[in-house]
């Protein structure tokens, strides 16, 4: 009987075994042939995609629910305590702002249809769109304005993008003029507006006051219906919109954590559209006729070097950026999904200027070594976060392993996300780690928020997230002047020369801008990828 | 001594126990490294925002003076507001609660349900084909891991036989495919300790002398066997079913099912201290009435084990 | 003549060995068991010395090759060779879940014999304290772990013994509660034998049964509960190679590449099958009255 019994446990092995290769097989089964994807994917060039928009009578499908797949559950729906882009992604649906972006990253009219900026550029006046209603029925004015900019500005309410756009006062000249005050000139001050000042009605900034906000009304092409909590989230078409209505009149906002399973729920046709895809399954969603979605993200990947032992040389940092060949981890660690930096700033940026690459070169690496005085190497520690970035801990252990070739023995250390970024925000001396595997996404594609941010000694930590501790009085001068000048010409300049001196001393190793990986039914037409990439819209999209 | 008597007693233990834990879990989630104002604003956000967070939410107070405040409004029942969704923990879990409900019970009845007889019957009949499937279903639910399964079922079930949703929750289609996961993660080590608990007493005294009486098999499983191998079942059920209870973080993340276990890994992962707490609180609230359940039920099923357990009080 | 009490104990309990291991040997699917678990600890000792290729050397061009005749088991995300990685992480994972089922399962056994045995305050305090163990999620264990005594092995193990040893406290304390009703342990205290003596002596191997079974279902899970917690900072760094951490980077490659997660997998399955048969022949051997009673039937 013992036999028998264990005699199963070998038709166990056996079952298993072809479990396993059933599933694998069925998995891998290539779909029907694929008709050719109709979005096309982004060119490093041009970061900015728009599917073909209805021209004159498209051919409209009666379909008009959209399920979208999204990786995270809301936060917050507080117009003023948005953080996280897929977020406001979604709320941006409901509320608008004073400006927007035309599909080229320009800042065009919106609530305001135009507006005015004093020459020493302290002031903004905005002349706004008359008529426009909220979902509650209350009017669109300008003390809906300045209510909306008293409670950004009010340091008991929760705003924790305050400081990205650090207005001083609002003021209301008549029923559709206000004026909007900063202490001092802010260059990206205008974008920043378009990106995070989002409105709502005065009677709920009354309602709520300084507590956080949890109805969402605005002016937006959608209503806000429903959230259930980590499950979906329910928009419906407001009527009374303003502006050109949607084909589509409802949007369900599914929320599904596993990026596999949301690629399950598009090949099932459970959602039509879904965010975040796994790079791994490319192939696959292409197989089965999908269309594939790949804009560049906002966000630059790189290894901040801290500037201590051999690191603090730049000759070392330099080798460094010599012995990692990017362009192959690109292509096969990221299936194609990132972008060759040029710069310490992805290109769609405003301000950007391209530098001559460090091409992966082991003989420069290894002379510049020999020159710094390592020609054996050393040791160090690189610490990154895992499932935070596409492919985070498959890129680190990349790295890894191309230093080894120049006898830099790379030890690897990763922890859980807030563990991550409390070692980061430790003080210099306290670090116990020599590199670090970050990503940097602003949500406002402009120069300031990524250089200032990163590369300013006043943003080093623990005051900030500077993560190489960078510090040169000369570029300090150059980012604060950069981010007063109002002229953009000048402004462009200023950048380039910040760029040219941090590109030389390669403070990081700059590896890629990363891009993302979405998919969308075969018969989803005309959604917009805006800006930045990381936010689609659903307002002009239809089934056809 | 009576039954009363005896819940009477468990339960009062019950709330010392949960008291010793709310300051033991209280200071785990405090102590771990990481920034919860941090957290909210991102990455990007810059200093000067990020203290004035700390500040509206307390965390800047001494951490004696947070314990203070929390165990004060924990003992009026209230547990505190997010830091993430500035929303009661309460209402969060309460939100989740009937999810986690659904799933756990379906489960682990499948589990049960299917692993008692499986185990039974290999612990009878060992060369009988069932007996092979139980070792089978054993050794290959415990060797697979959870995210496997699920990934599979997904496809074969909704990709390309297009019958059950691939994810979400609302109706009871959406609840096949995770229960019948965790179900199979579950039969196996149930089925095995329900064998072995069989066989043993099939060994012993009582069955012996039972066989000699000449009594049926029927009457000497149902008498003797069953009531003598349901505890060391109970025992596994019954941790199973907290664990669930807890939340079974894989199979939710995986068919996005809105339970206790997601919110949980998003509390801790955002540093959300009050709804991290309460979470942990609230399983551990599950754990010891499903514990005092189990002991009660051991009482009922063995008598003699009464006598045991209820002379200690 | 040497014929003391002492030395027919000591016969009775070589023949009894004996016996023990001649029920084992009559299961020769447990013995092929037995042999595989022996190749295993062979190949955890001179696996890298046998490796076909450098396990760390990569070649990204070679990225996710499958099996060929090159590379048996093809090669993984970066291009390194799945066989010499699977030969020289056998140590680590085979060890990993080795010690820290032993520390988990002993402490709980222990812990579980005087909860169920010395029963009143001694039961309480050890089941309060349990309960508070089972619920205390393995996840916030690990960070914690992380945070104040370090990443790396120790921490793993660590964190996976805590967490497995409760269940062992409640399962050997329920047998134990139905052990000491028996007339045999009525008969031994009435001996006069001291406590300690009767719980490891007569009642700890009335309820070893469970505890294997637990033991051997364990050990597979053990890896699994490895494999999740990598991104945590918990277990061998890499480059070296470590199954469980082989399944959680390989995974997101299930379906694109499977046979980077589907090796490692398969080779954990093995391991895990042939402890689970050995736990199960074991078990049986032990306990010969089920076993002649079994053929009555």
């Amino acid at each position: 009987m013992v036999k028998a019994v264990s005699r199963s446990m070998i038709i166990a092995a056996v079952i298993l075994i072809v479990i396993i290769v059933l599933g694998v097989y069925l998995a891998l089964r290539p779909g029907a042939p694929a008709p050719t994807p109709v979005a096309t994917p982004t060119t490093p060039q041009t970061p900015i995609e728009t599917t073909p928009t209805p021209i004159a009578t498209p051919i409209v499908s009666k379909k008009d629910t959209l399920k979208v797949a999204i990786g995270i559950d809301l936060d917050t729906v507080d117009p003023h305590g948005q953080t996280t882009t897929v977020v406001f992604n979604v709320v941006r649906h409901v509320y608008e702002t004073l400006v927007w972006y035309d599909d080229k990253g320009n800042v065009i009219p919106w609530l305001a249809e135009r507006w005015e900026i004093s020459p020493d550029g302290l002031v903004y006046t905005f002349y706004l769109r008359k008529g426009v209603k909220f979902h509650d029925g209350s009017e669109f004015d300008a003390y809906t304005v300045k209510a909306n900019v008293d409670r950004w500005v009010d340091p008991t309410v929760r705003v924790p993008l305050r400081g990205q756009l650090p207005i001083m006062k609002a003021e209301v000249v008549d029923k559709y003029t206000v004026k909007i005050y900063f202490k001092e000139p802010y260059a990206p001050a205008l974008r920043a507006i378009a990106s995070y000042l989002l409105i709502t009605s005065s009677k709920i900034i009354e309602k709520y006051g300084n507590k956080t906000i949890t109805e969402a009304i605005g002016t937006g092409p959608y209503k806000f219906v429903s959230w259930e909590k980590g499950k979906r989230v329910v928009l419906e078409v407001n009527e009374g919109y303003w502006g050109e209505k949607p084909y589509i009149k409802r949007i369900e906002w599914l929320i599904i954590p596993d990026a596999t399973t949301r690629v399950a729920a598009l090949l099932a046709k459970d959602v039509d559209f879904a965010y975040n895809l796994p790079p791994t399954d490319i192939d696959r969603v292409k197989a089965a006729g999908l269309q594939l979605v790949m804009p560049a993200s906002n966000r630059i990947m790189f290894i901040a070097m801290l500037p201590k032992g051999p690191l603090a040389d730049p000759k070392v940092r330099q080798a460094l950026n010599y012995a990692v060949d990017k362009k192959a981890i690109i292509d096969h660690v990221l299936y194609g999904l990132g972008i060759d930096s040029k710069a310490p700033l992805p290109s769609h940026f405003f301000g950007y200027a391209e530098m001559s690459p460090y091409e992966y070169n082991i003989d420069k690496a290894k002379k510049l070594l020999a020159e710094a005085g390592y020609p054996q190497g050393f040791k160090i520690t690189l610490l990154h976060p895992t499932g935070r970035y596409l492919q985070d801990k498959q890129v680190a252990e990349a790295v890894q392993a191309y230093l080894s070739k120049i006898g830099v023995q790379v030890e690897l250390r990763t922890m859980d996300w807030p563990s991550f970024v409390a070692e980061i925000r430790k003080p210099l001396e306290e670090k116990t780690f020599d590199m670090v595997l970050l990503g940097w996404g602003p949500l406002v594609a402009d120069a300031h928020f990524t250089l200032h941010g990163q590369f300013h000694s006043k943003q080093a930590p623990p005051a900030g997230l500077a993560a190489a501790h960078y510090s040169n009085p000369e570029v300090d001068a150059l980012l604060e002047q950069a981010a007063r000048e109002l002229n953009e010409a000048k402004r462009i300049e200023l950048y380039r020369k910040a760029i040219e001196i941090i590109w030389r001393d390669a403070p990081w190793i700059f590896l890629y801008v990363q891009k993302w990986f979405y998919g969308a039914a075969a018969d989803l037409k005309g959604f917009t990828v805006y800006v930045d990439g990381e936010q689609i819209f659903f307002h002009k999209a239809y089934f056809g | 001594m009576s039954l009363v008597n005896y819940v009477i007693y468990r339960l009062s233990q019950a709330f010392i126990t949960f008291l010793g834990a709310s300051l033991l879990i209280f200071l785990f989630v405090r102590l771990l490294p990481g920034d919860p104002a941090r957290l909210i604003a991102g990455p990007e956000a810059l200093e000067e925002d990020i203290q004035m967070i700390r500040a509206q939410l307390g965390l800047d107070r001494p951490l004696y003076e947070q314990f203070a405040t929390y165990m004060v409004s924990l003992l009026k029942g209230d547990l505190g507001t997010s830091i993430k969704y500035s929303t009661p923990v309460l209402d969060e879990i309460l939100a989740r609660l009937p999810y986690t409900l659904v799933l756990a019970f379906t489960a682990e009845a499948l589990a049960v349900a299917a692993a008692v007889p499986l185990g039974i019957l290999a612990a009878l009949k060992p060369r009988s084909l069932v007996s092979q499937l139980v070792s089978v279903l054993a050794v290959v639910g415990a060797s697979l891991p959870v995210f496997w399964t699920g990934l599979m079922l997904i496809f074969i079930f909704s990709v390309e036989l297009k019958l059950l949703p691939s994810s979400g929750s609302g109706s009871p289609k959406h609840l096949i495919l995770p229960s019948v996961t965790l179900a199979f993660f579950l039969i196996g080590n149930l089925a095995r300790i329900t064998r072995a608990a069989v066989m043993e007493s099939l060994a012993s005294n009582h069955v012996v002398t039972a066989r000699a009486k000449g009594l049926s098999l029927g009457k000497i499983l149902t008498r003797h066997v069953l009531r003598n191998s349901l505890i060391p079942i109970l025992t596994v059920a019954s941790v199973q079913l907290g664990a669930l209870l807890g939340g079974a973080v894989v199979t939710e993340t995986v068919f996005a099912w809105p339970g206790i276990g997601s919110l949980l890994i998003d509390s801790l992962f955002f540093r959300d201290y009050p709804l991290a707490q309460g979470v942990i609180m609230f399983t551990v609230g599950a754990f010891i009435l499903i514990n005092i359940v189990t002991d009660i039920l051991y009482a009922l099923v063995d008598p003699r084990v009464r006598e045991v357990l209820w002379k200690t009080v | 003549m040497e014929d003391s009490l002492a030395w027919r104990i000591k016969e009775a309990k070589k023949k009894r060995l004996l016996e023990v291991w001649e029920a084992f040997k009559s299961n020769r699917v447990a013995l092929v068991a037995l042999s595989i678990i022996v190749f295993v600890i062979i190949v955890t000792l001179i696996g890298p010395h046998i490796t076909p290729y450098d396990p760390y050397d990569f070649d990204l061009r070679k990225a996710r090759q499958p099996p060929s005749r090159e590379h048996i088991l093809g090669a993984d995300e970066l291009g390194r060779d799945i066989l010499s990685r699977l030969l020289v992480g056998a140590r680590y994972t085979v060890g990993i879940s080795v010690v820290s089922i032993a520390i988990g399962a002993s402490l709980g056994t222990l812990l579980g014999l005087i909860s169920g045995y010395k029963g009143g305050f001694s039961d309480s305090l050890i089941q309060r304290v349990n309960d508070v163990l089972l619920a205390f999620p393995t996840i916030l264990l690990a960070i914690a772990l992380v945070a104040f005594k370090g990443p790396g092995v120790s921490s793993l193990i660590l964190a996976i013994a805590v967490s497995f040893m409760p269940v062992y406290v409640r399962l050997v304390r329920a047998s134990v509660l139905q052990v000491v009703v028996e007339d045999y342990i009525a008969a031994v205290k009435l001996l006069g034998l001291g406590s300690w003596r009767i719980m490891l002596r007569h009642v700890l191997p009335n309820v070893m049964s469970p505890v294997i079974v637990q033991a051997t279902y364990h050990m597979g899970l053990a890896i699994l509960v490895a494999s999740a917690l990598g991104f945590l900072g918990l277990g061998v760094p890499p480059p070296t190679p470590e199954w469980g951490s082989m399944i959680g980077t390989g995974k997101v490659y299930l379906f694109s590449a499977p046979h980077i997660v589907v090796f490692p997998g398969l080779f954990i399955s093995i391991t895990i099958i042939a402890f689970n048969i050995l736990g199960d022949g074991l078990r049986d051997a032990l306990d010969p009255r089920a076993r002649a009673l079994l053929r009555r039937f």
